[in-house]
């Protein structure tokens, strides 16, 4: 049976925010071109059962914006939300992770989707 | 050694309409109604106990047990469904129900399967009389910080056919070889006729 994933659908969704340089599933090179984004699967979890099997999955992804600027950084962090929660996710956690080159903001969000296969 | 069979599992919920239950006759075979997304079932005992005193003692303690109340949880039943167990009337054209409180006490033989430890030995069990008494929505929540399904429950109680001969209810289990495999799982939705 297919295993759930939806980081695709997020990147591609990711991608058309305003001001983004680049959407991609693993950390910025040392010369990227900034804001970029980072989308990786956090947890992938059977939410609930009904006739013995999986029907509803819990997913959750973790977003990472960085920038060296923060006022763009927060600009795009509201668009990703906007974009996230029109995808059918809720924000869990969103917390700001900075060191001397650039400034990261980590949002993670939680959607419920139906198990592949459940009738 | 035998197989270990602790029940682990719950589903396959399937109603028969009775259509006869006298002294003389019991007919469960209408068409099976399956009820997908079994959640739990829980059950009550309805019973009486009377204790006799004699010489200053007990003499005896007579229990009586006349059903069980039986609350089925699932996650969701189709509206139309809802309306076909005596729920209200199904309106195709306006995609709507109209329901009321009560569903007027419909008769059916419930059956349904437990899965074991191992996968391939599960129990039917069979119930010849289930009266449904009412179907509701559990309390509404809002969104919170985790999932919590509004389940629909099913609740009703398991009596005893008036046809004496029958025992209220049976469970099949599929032996160790699974010889028997295809035959009990007929057990779900095979009519039953006596009389």
């Amino acid at each position: 049976m297919a295993l759930l994933n939806e980081t695709e659908a997020i990147m591609e969704a990711l991608s058309a925010v305003s001001g983004v340089a680049s959407v991609t599933r693993g950390w910025p090179r040392a010369n990227a071109a900034y804001p970029c984004v980072l989308v990786g699967e956090a947890s992938n979890a059977p939410a609930r059962y009904c006739d013995d099997s999986i029907m509803l999955c819990e997913l959750e992804y973790d977003v990472r914006i960085f920038d060296k600027l923060s006022a763009r950084k927060e600009k795009v962090a509201s668009d990703v939300d906007d974009v996230m929660l029109g995808l059918g996710f809720e924000r869990v956690l969103v917390y700001d992770d900075t060191n001397a080159d650039v400034r990261m903001k980590v949002m993670r969000y939680r959607g419920y989707r139906q198990e592949p296969g459940a009738q | 050694m035998a197989k270990k069979r602790a029940i682990i599992g719950f589903k396959n919920i399937t109603l028969l309409p009775v259509t006869k239950n006298t002294a003389m006759a019991y007919a469960a075979d209408g068409t099976p109604i399956s009820i997908p997304y079994a959640g739990s079932m829980s059950r009550t005992v309805i019973e009486t106990t009377q204790e006799l005193y004699y010489d200053d003692d007990l003499y005896a303690r007579v229990r009586d047990v006349k059903g069980e109340e039986v609350e089925i949880r699932v996650a969701e039943v189709e509206l139309p469904l809802l309306g076909a167990l005596g729920l209200g009337k199904w309106d195709e054209a306006a995609h709507t129900l109209e329901a009321d409180y009560a569903t007027g006490g419909k008769e059916y033989a419930l059956r349904c399967m437990t899965t074991g430890i191992h996968k391939e030995l599960p129990y039917y069990f069979k119930w010849r009389l289930f009266t449904l008494d009412g179907i509701k929505f559990d309390n509404f929540n809002t969104k919170g910080s985790k999932i919590q399904v509004c389940e629909v429950i099913i609740a009703g109680t398991l009596g005893r056919p008036l046809f004496a001969a029958l025992q209220p209810y049976t469970i099949t289990a599929v032996k160790d070889d699974t010889t028997n495999a295809q035959e009990a799982l007929r057990v779900l939705t095979e009519p039953e006729v006596y009389g």
